[in-house]
């Protein structure tokens, strides 16, 4: 996915590839990381990647003394930009598995200088369930479709693939072929991994808040994929972290797991939903409701409070709908 | 105001930026309008068949009459079902099976006893003491086709509940039921659960909504 033609990359790439860098190994400024990883990251990717990857993690290694846990981080934060900006293939899904155990291998060496934002913590579990997922629709899917191709008999697997069968479609026998090739996102190892984040995060004298955050959302993560995958009271169970005797020491005070979460909107509403119905699916419906009950009415006070708003340079006049819940999430 | 960061809802949420006095869209904030529809929707069920007082906020209960009192309607009128509000993940499987269908069909299963249910709760409100087989009568069904649903209700709405700081973990079982109702030979005797009066929730809400509407009464321009 990379493209390694551009080998000529602009100044204010590699700018923010060094800064980025400093920031995760050096500063520890969640303000300054928090800036680059949102606002910078996005403005550089519509200017120059709207619809392309960014540069390889190769080309801008020099940027970062060729550092492989932030070389790992770049190919993770790059590979879900091109996640989302195109039409992936099968080949971008596997690749995205490599992407994200390479990342955690790195990551579970316990790096001592390595510092990222909740934020960006959420982003990488979440997209790592939520690329598993993908990739279990998509298998379904070609399986399907094999079966009516008469590729594959109903209840056999794809190792017993007829492959003497030459009217099937070319790309349906190409990508059972290049399935059965890997052992991308086998789903012990996709456990594997967020279990092993949960415990290295939340075992005692952790202090280390990168390590802390990826532990939680770790668990908010696992919650999600228990849920996915049918086993409801495994989803409940895999909460259990957050709760307010498990502390994150940062510079400027504590926070507790349950305030870790909550800074993060979109991990509090992922876990809400969820755990509702992981809640629901048990014939929990009191616990079920409060759960959404007390999300849904948070986010509605939110919708509400309107008023008119001027430019401060005289411009158009904008109806600005405070949203305050997430305001605050941002700027914590 | 501007002192605060300030939020725009359009397409997602757009951000005041108070350092460089842009709008900015609060990134992936335009998933946060369709989980909000999403868990309404849930909501519907749930608070559909488990009575709500006390769990949910009434503004909460306001917007689901508004966005499904139709279809809930409908559903108690045996004219439809849940699925519709079953707005559930994508489920998937480490096999190549479609459990999405699955999933949706054990729902559907669990939920089609609880159309009865409800209706046999809203006979239960009304009398202290009935014969079973007067009720029975009143839900269209014959005594002994009867006796297992007034029984099963009662087990189906017995459920694991979270004590109230730890709100993930398994709890104890409690019933669900804003009702108690006990057989005496032929007779179901019915206690009311103490109604808890919210008085000063009520109150309130609708000084809270009036204050609402009168903002918006005062901001409306009226100079011709």
């Amino acid at each position: 996915m990379s493209n390694d033609a551009d080998a000529c990359v602009p100044k204010a790439l590699t700018d923010f590839v060094f800064d980025l860098y400093d920031s995760v190994t050096l500063s520890h400024i969640a303000e300054e990381q928090r800036r680059l990883y949102n606002a910078e990251f996005r403005d550089l990717s519509q200017k120059y990647f709207a619809n392309t990857p960014w540069p390889s993690p190769q080309t801008i290694a020099t940027e970062c003394n060729g550092d492989p846990l932030f070389l790992a981080l770049y190919r993770e934060l790059t590979h879900r930009h091109w996640h989302a900006v195109s039409r992936i293939n099968i080949r971008d899904r596997m690749e995205g598995w490599q992407v994200y155990r390479e990342l955690f291998e790195e990551i579970l060496q316990e790096e001592p200088n390595f510092y990222i934002t909740p934020e960006w913590a959420f982003d990488i579990l979440n997209e790592f369930v939520y690329q598993f997922q993908g990739f279990c629709q998509f298998r379904t899917a070609l399986y399907n479709n094999a079966i009516k191709h008469g590729i594959i008999k109903e209840g056999e697997s794809f190792g017993s693939m007829n492959s003497s069968n030459t009217t099937a479609p070319q790309n349906i026998v190409e990508n059972i072929n290049l399935l059965s090739s890997a052992d991308a996102w086998e789903v012990e190892q996709v456990f594997s991994y967020l279990h092993r984040l949960v415990k290295i995060g939340t075992m005692q004298g952790q202090n280390r808040p990168a390590y802390q955050y990826l532990g939680l959302f770790s668990s908010v993560a696992l919650s999600r994929l228990e849920c996915l995958l049918g086993d409801y009271s495994a989803s409940l169970k895999a909460l259990a972290p957050i709760s307010d005797a498990f502390v994150v020491k940062k510079d400027d005070g504590e926070m507790t797991a349950v305030e870790v979460i909550q800074s993060v909107f979109l991990a509090r509403l992922s876990l809400a939903y969820h755990a509702g119905i992981s809640f629901m699916m048990l014939r929990r419906y009191k616990d079920a409701s409060r759960t959404w009950g007390g999300i849904c009415a948070y986010m509605q006070r939110g919708f509400k409070v309107s008023y008119y708003f001027e430019s401060r340079k005289g411009g158009p006049v904008y109806l600005i709908t405070q949203w305050r819940p997430c305001v605050i999430a941002q700027h914590p | 105001m501007l002192n605060t960061p300030d939020a725009l809802l359009t397409n997602g949420i757009i951000c005041f930026d108070t350092k460089t006095g842009q709008l900015r869209k609060l990134p992936n904030s335009d998933q946060f309008n369709k989980q909000y529809d999403r868990m309404i929707a849930l909501l519907a069920i749930v608070t559909h068949i488990c009575p709500p007082a006390g769990i949910v906020e009434e503004s909460i209960l306001r917007t689901i009459r508004e966005k499904h009192g139709s279809i809930l309607s409908k559903i108690d009128s045996g004219e439809d079902g849940y699925e519709d509000l079953f707005l559930c993940p994508k489920f998937v499987t480490a096999s190549y099976d479609n459990v999405y269908k699955v999933q949706s069909k054990q729902f559907s299963h669990e939920m089609t006893p609880q159309q009865s249910c409800r209706k046999l709760r809203s006979y239960l409100k009304l009398y202290t003491s009935i014969a079973v087989s007067k009720l029975a009568k009143f839900n269209d069904m014959e005594e002994d086709e009867f006796l297992p649903l007034l029984v099963s209700y009662k087990h189906r709405m017995l459920q694991l509940e979270a004590p109230e700081n730890q709100a993930f973990s398994d709890g104890s079982l409690k019933s669900a039921l804003d009702i108690h109702y006990y057989l005496i030979e032929d007779t179901v005797h019915v206690d009311e659960a103490e109604k808890q009066r919210r008085f000063e929730k009520y109150f309130v809400g609708q000084i809270t909504q009036n204050t609402e509407i009168l903002s918006e009464a005062v901001a409306i321009d009226t100079t011709i």
